[in-house]
C-alpha cells in the first residue's frame, strides 16, 4: 500500500503540471484584465496603464509570463497581488483558518446529524420519522443557500428579539464582535447562522445518501445471512450494514475536503465572512491573476490529495479492495 | 501668536456652525460605516477604485486644498490658496508658491514641511511609482523650491490650470513612507502616516477597518468622533438590516430606491442623493464600419445624416425613462458638463417628440417598410432598400444599463427603428485599439455607456472631442471615437485648456456641450445620483459629489 501511495503522489506531479498549464490560460483567456476599471476612470491616462502593464510584464507573451509565475511558484512564491500589492501567499493564509473555521464547524455539525437521521430513516424507513425527515430534507435540498441566508438574517437578526435586552438573537454577520477578536464563544455565536445554512444542504445530501446505501445493502445476501444466523438487529444493522454503507459516504465526504479551504462564496457573502471563497470572488471580478491563480491552484491540489486520501481510506477500510 | 489667533478663529467658526445647526454639540463615540467590499489600500494614489477613497478620505488624503460640495477650492493644510492675487500664482501662470499653516504635524507628530510637498511631487511625477490616479500635470513641474519649511515655490514648464486640483489628494510624509520608484510596496499604503481626522488602529483583513482620532489634526477640537469602523459587507440586505438595527450609521450605495429605502428605514436613516459624475450618454459613430478604415473619412451610411440622429434623439422619452423605469434615481442631462464648476444646463433640442422624429425619418428618405422597420429610399448616404437597423453596444452586468437599452429599443421600434442590443465585457467595451475594442477600431453603430469627469475636466475632454484625438494605426490611443470633427469644438477646447480664467473655461466647456446638443454626436440621457444612508441621529455631515462618505468626517457628531 505505501508503494501505491508513493505511485499515486508521483503521478499528481504531472497531473498537477497540466493543471497549473490550462488553469493560467483559460484564466488569462478571460475577457478583460486587472486594468480594465482604470481604463474609463477620468482619472487615468491611457500613458499611465501602459507604464503599469509594462512594469507588471503583462505586455509580454503568454508563455513567459507562465514560465515566470510557474517558476515563483515552485518556490512557494505565489506572486504579488496587483490590486493590494501584497504578498499572495499573506493574503491566502489570512483567509485559511477563518475558512476552515466556518466550513469545518459546517462539516462537523452535518456528520454529527446526517449520520444518525440516515441510519434511522434507513432502519425504519417509511415510518413517521422516516416522512419527517425525507420532507426536511427535500426541503434542505431545494432552498438555494443563499435565500436561506437571507431568510435567518431576516428571521433572527430583524424580526425576533431578545424579549430581555432587545437585542437580535444572532449577529448579521462578520466572525466577532468588535473588541472581542478571538473569543471562542462570541465566534461561536457569530457561526450560528452562517454554519445553519451552509449545513442544511450538506445534511440533507449526506443523510439520504446514507440512507438509500444502508436500504440497499439491508437487501445484500450477507445481511439476510447475518439475520438468518440469529444475529440482533443492532449487530445486523451497526456492524454488518453500517460498515459496509458508510463506505461510499467517506468517498464524498473527503471529496468534500477541499471546500474546507476553497470556502463557500455565497454563505460568505452574506454573512460578511472574511473566507476564501470572497477572496476568490474578489480576485476574479477585478483579474487579480496571482491571487485568483494562487486560489485555484491551491484547491486543485488539494483535490487531488484529497482524493488519494479517499482512495487510501477506502482500501484501509475495506479488505476486498487490493492495491496491486 | 498666529497660530492662537487661527485657532481661536477656527473655534468661533466651529461655535458659530454649532449654533447655527440649533442643537447642542456633542463629541465621542463612534460611527460605524458599511462599505461592500474592501479597499485595496490606503493609498488614494495607488489605486483606481472608488472603494480606497471612501476609506482614505479620512486618514491620508488632506492635503494643501481641498474641493468642497460645491465643486470650489478650499485652503486646508495651505494657509490660503495660491491666486494671482495674493501672488501665490506668478503673472506667467508659471510659478506657484504653496505656504503651509504653521505648527502642522503628521499623524505621528513630526512636522509637515514644504519638504514633504517636495517629496509627494517626486513621487507622482516619477513615472516608476506605478500611481494610477491623481497624477495629471506632475510632468509639468520642472523645479521645486523649499525656501523655509513652510514655503514650496514649483515652476511649471507651461501654464497649468489644474494646479490647485493637484494638491487636493494629500501629501506623503518623507520621513515615514519610502523610495517613490518603490511605492507600490510602501507599508505605508496600508498604515499611512497622515494629515486628516482619523488614523488607521486596526485592519481586519476582509472584515473591518478601525480608525482613531488624529491627536495632531490641524482642526484644533477636531474631529468630534472618537472613532470610525468601516465594516465589509458585501450583501446589499445585510447592509440595509444593520442600518434597520442602527447597528451601522453610514451605508455607501444603497441597493434600493429611495422611495423603498426611506419607508423601510423610517425614523431610523434617510437615503440622500446627490449629483454623481456618471452621465449616461448614447454615442454614435460618424463614420463607416466595418469598413477596414478608422478615420472619418467616409460618413456612416445611416448615422452620418444628422437628421437620423435627431430623430434618434426625438424618439427617445427621457421624462419616462428617468422617472418610470429608473424610478428617480437619476436626474436629467443634455450634454457631459452636468455638474461641478464647469455645468452647464443647457435645454434639450431634440426632446421627445415621436411626431417629429418620424417627420424628419420621412424627410431624410426612410420610409417605412412592411414589418414597422424603415426602409431606405432616396436617403443621403444609404443604398436604396437599406434597413433602418443599427446596433446598440452596451456593457454587461449593469442593470440599469439593460434596463435603459431595453427602453430606448421600444423607443425607437416606435418609429421605425431598430436596435439591436449587444452587449460586451466592459474590458471589450473599453478595450484598446490594439485589442480591435470596436469603438477603438469604428465598428460600431451606437454605444451607451457613462462617462465621468473630475474637477479638472480638460484632459478627458480633449482626447474625447478634439479631431486630432481621432483613433486610428498612427495615433492609437485617441478618444475621439465619434469620429467627430468640429473646428469650433477643436478651438473651443485649446481655450479652455489654456486659461486660468474659471469663466472663460466654463464659457468654452459650455460651448461645446451646446454644439453636442446641435450637432449629436451623442445623445444625453441622464446622470447618475450616488445615494447614502445616514442614521437619522448623525449630524454635521457634508456629501459631496467630488468627496467620498468619509469626506469632512471631523466634523461629523451625534446629534
Amino acid at each position: 500500500m505505501t508503494t501505491y501511495a508513493l505511485r499515486r503522489i508521483l503521478q499528481t506531479i504531472p497531473i498537477l503540471f497540466i493543471i497549473s498549464i490550462l488553469l493560467f490560460f483559460l484564466v488569462r483567456s478571460a475577457p478583460g484584465g486587472p486594468l480594465t476599471s482604470a481604463r474609463r476612470n477620468p482619472n487615468v491616462t491611457k500613458e499611465q496603464i501602459q507604464a503599469i502593464e509594462e512594469k507588471l510584464g503583462l505586455n509580454d507573451p503568454l508563455p513567459v509570463q507562465y514560465g515566470r509565475w510557474i517558476g515563483d511558484m515552485l518556490k512557494g512564491n505565489l506572486g504579488q497581488s496587483i490590486k493590494f500589492h501584497r504578498p499572495v501567499n499573506d493574503m491566502i493564509a489570512e483567509r485559511i483558518p477563518n475558512t476552515l473555521t466556518l466550513v469545518g464547524a459546517s462539516f462537523f455539525l452535518t456528520l454529527l446529524l446526517a449520520v444518525p437521521i440516515g441510519i434511522l430513516s434507513a432502519r425504519r424507513p417509511y415510518s413517521l420519522f422516516d416522512y419527517v425527515m425525507t420532507t426536511i430534507t427535500f426541503i434542505g435540498q431545494s432552498i438555494p443557500v443563499y435565500w436561506l441566508g437571507l431568510g435567518l438574517i431576516v428571521i433572527f437578526y430583524v424580526v425576533l428579539k431578545n424579549p430581555f435586552t432587545g437585542l437580535p438573537f444572532f449577529p448579521v454577520g462578520g466572525m466577532n464582535t468588535r473588541g472581542k477578536e478571538g473569543e471562542l464563544l462570541d465566534t461561536l455565536w457569530h457561526l450560528v447562522l452562517p454554519v445553519t445554512a451552509l449545513s442544511l444542504g450538506w445534511i440533507a445530501w449526506y443523510s439520504r445518501f446514507l440512507r438509500s446505501s444502508m436500504m440497499d445493502i439491508l437487501h445484500e445476501d450477507y445481511v439476510r445471512t447475518a439475520r438468518a444466523k440469529g444475529a440482533s438487529s443492532n449487530t445486523v444493522y451497526y456492524k454488518h450494514a453500517l460498515q459496509n454503507a458508510i463506505l461510499p459516504l467517506i468517498t464524498i465526504v473527503a471529496l468534500d475536503l477541499p471546500s474546507l479551504f476553497a470556502g463557500a462564496l455565497f454563505v460568505e457573502t452574506i454573512f460578511s465572512w472574511p473566507g476564501m471563497g470572497r477572496l476568490f470572488w474578489d480576485a476574479a471580478k477585478g483579474r487579480d491573476y496571482p491571487v485568483l491563480l494562487g486560489v485555484v491552484m491551491i484547491t486543485a491540489v488539494l483535490i487531488i490529495f484529497c482524493n488519494i486520501l479517499a482512495d487510501l481510506a477506502y482500501g484501509w477500510l475495506d479488505p476486498r479492495v487490493k492495491y496491486e | 501668536m498666529k497660530l492662537k489667533f487661527l485657532t481661536l478663529f477656527v473655534i468661533l467658526g466651529l461655535v458659530l456652525t454649532a449654533c447655527g445647526g440649533g442643537g447642542n454639540a456633542s463629541s465621542g463615540g463612534t460611527v460605524t460605516l458599511i462599505i461592500p467590499e474592501e479597499p485595496t489600500t490606503l493609498n488614494y494614489f495607488m489605486s483606481d477604485a472608488a472603494i480606497v477613497r471612501q476609506v482614505a478620505d479620512a486618514i491620508s488624503m488632506t492635503g494643501l486644498a481641498t474641493i468642497n460640495e460645491k465643486g470650489e477650492y478650499a485652503a486646508t493644510l495651505a494657509q490660503e490658496l495660491p491666486t494671482l492675487d495674493n501672488s501665490g500664482l506668478s503673472a506667467d501662470f508659471k510659478t506657484v508658491t504653496w505656504k503651509l499653516r504653521k505648527g502642522l504635524k503628521w499623524s505621528d507628530g513630526k512636522p509637515i514641511t514644504s519638504d514633504d510637498i517636495k517629496f509627494t511631487i517626486e513621487v507622482l511625477s516619477n513615472p516608476d511609482s506605478g500611481a494610477l490616479s491623481g497624477t495629471s500635470g506632475f510632468d509639468l513641474i520642472s523645479s521645486i523650491e523649499t525656501p523655509d519649511d513652510l514655503t514650496a515655490v514649483l515652476t511649471y514648464t507651461e501654464p497649468y490650470p489644474g494646479y490647485l486640483n493637484q494638491f487636493a489628494y494629500g501629501l506623503l510624509p518623507r520621513h515615514a513612507s519610502g523610495e517613490p520608484a518603490d511605492m507600490a510596496n510602501w507599508e505605508w499604503n496600508r498604515n499611512p502616516v497622515g494629515a486628516g481626522p482619523f488614523v488607521l488602529s486596526s485592519w481586519a483583513s476582509g472584515e473591518s477597518l478601525t480608525l482613531t482620532r488624529n491627536p495632531n489634526y490641524y482642526e484644533a477640537g477636531k474631529p468630534y468622533l472618537d472613532s470610525l469602523v468601516f465594516v465589509i459587507v458585501p450583501e446589499p440586505a445585510a447592509q440595509t438590516a444593520m442600518m434597520l438595527n442602527s447597528e451601522a450609521q453610514f451605508q455607501l450605495w444603497p441597493g434600493e430606491f429611495k422611495v423603498d429605502y426611506d419607508a423601510l428605514l423610517k425614523g431610523k436613516a434617510t437615503q440622500h442623493l446627490i449629483p454623481g459624475i456618471w452621465n449616461m450618454a448614447i454615442d454614435f459613430n460618424l463614420s463607416a464600419p466595418f469598413d477596414g478604415d478608422p478615420t472619418a473619412a467616409t460618413p456612416h451610411p445611416i448615422l452620418g445624416d444628422i437628421r437620423v440622429r435627431q430623430a434618434i434623439a426625438s424618439a427617445i422619452n427621457y421624462q419616462s425613462l428617468q422617472q418610470d423605469v429608473l424610478k428617480g434615481s437619476v436626474s436629467d442631462s443634455t450634454n457631459p458638463f452636468a455638474y461641478g464648476w464647469y455645468q452647464c444646463d443647457l435645454p434639450r433640442k431634440f426632446g421627445f417628440d415621436a411626431a417629429k422624429a418620424n417627420q424628419l425619418l420621412d424627410e431624410a428618405g426612410w420610409v417605412m417598410g412592411t414589418d414597422g422597420i424603415r426602409v431606405a429610399k432616396g436617403a443621403m448616404y444609404a443604398k436604396d432598400g437599406t434597413r433602418l437597423s443599427l446596433e446598440l453596444q452596451g456593457y454587461t452586468a449593469f442593470d440599469p444599463l439593460q434596463l435603459t437599452e431595453e427602453f430606448i429599443v421600444e423607443n425607437l421600434k416606435a418609429v421605425g427603428v431598430e436596435a439591436r442590443i449587444q452587449n460586451y465585457d466592459f474590458s471589450i467595451i473599453f478595450g484598446t485599439f490594439e485589442d480591435n475594442s470596436p469603438r477603438a477600431i469604428s465598428d460600431y453603430d451606437m454605444l451607451i455607456f457613462d462617462r465621468g469627469f473630475t474637477t479638472e475636466p480638460q484632459d478627458y475632454n480633449f482626447d474625447a472631442y478634439h479631431s486630432s484625438k481621432i483613433p486610428t494605426a498612427e495615433n492609437p490611443t485617441g478618444g475621439n471615437y465619434f469620429r467627430w470633427v468640429n473646428p469650433q469644438v477643436d478651438s473651443a477646447l485649446v481655450t479652455a485648456g489654456s486659461s486660468f480664467d474659471t469663466q472663460t473655461r466654463k464659457d468654452a466647456y459650455c460651448k461645446i456641450g451646446q454644439a453636442i446638443i446641435d450637432d449629436l454626436p451623442q445623445v444625453y440621457l441622464y446622470l447618475f445620483q450616488d445615494n447614502y444612508g445616514v442614521a437619522d441621529n448623525l449630524d454635521g455631515y457634508v456629501l459631496s459629489t467630488w468627496g467620498s462618505m468619509s469626506w469632512g468626517a471631523q466634523n461629523w457628531k451625534y446629534k
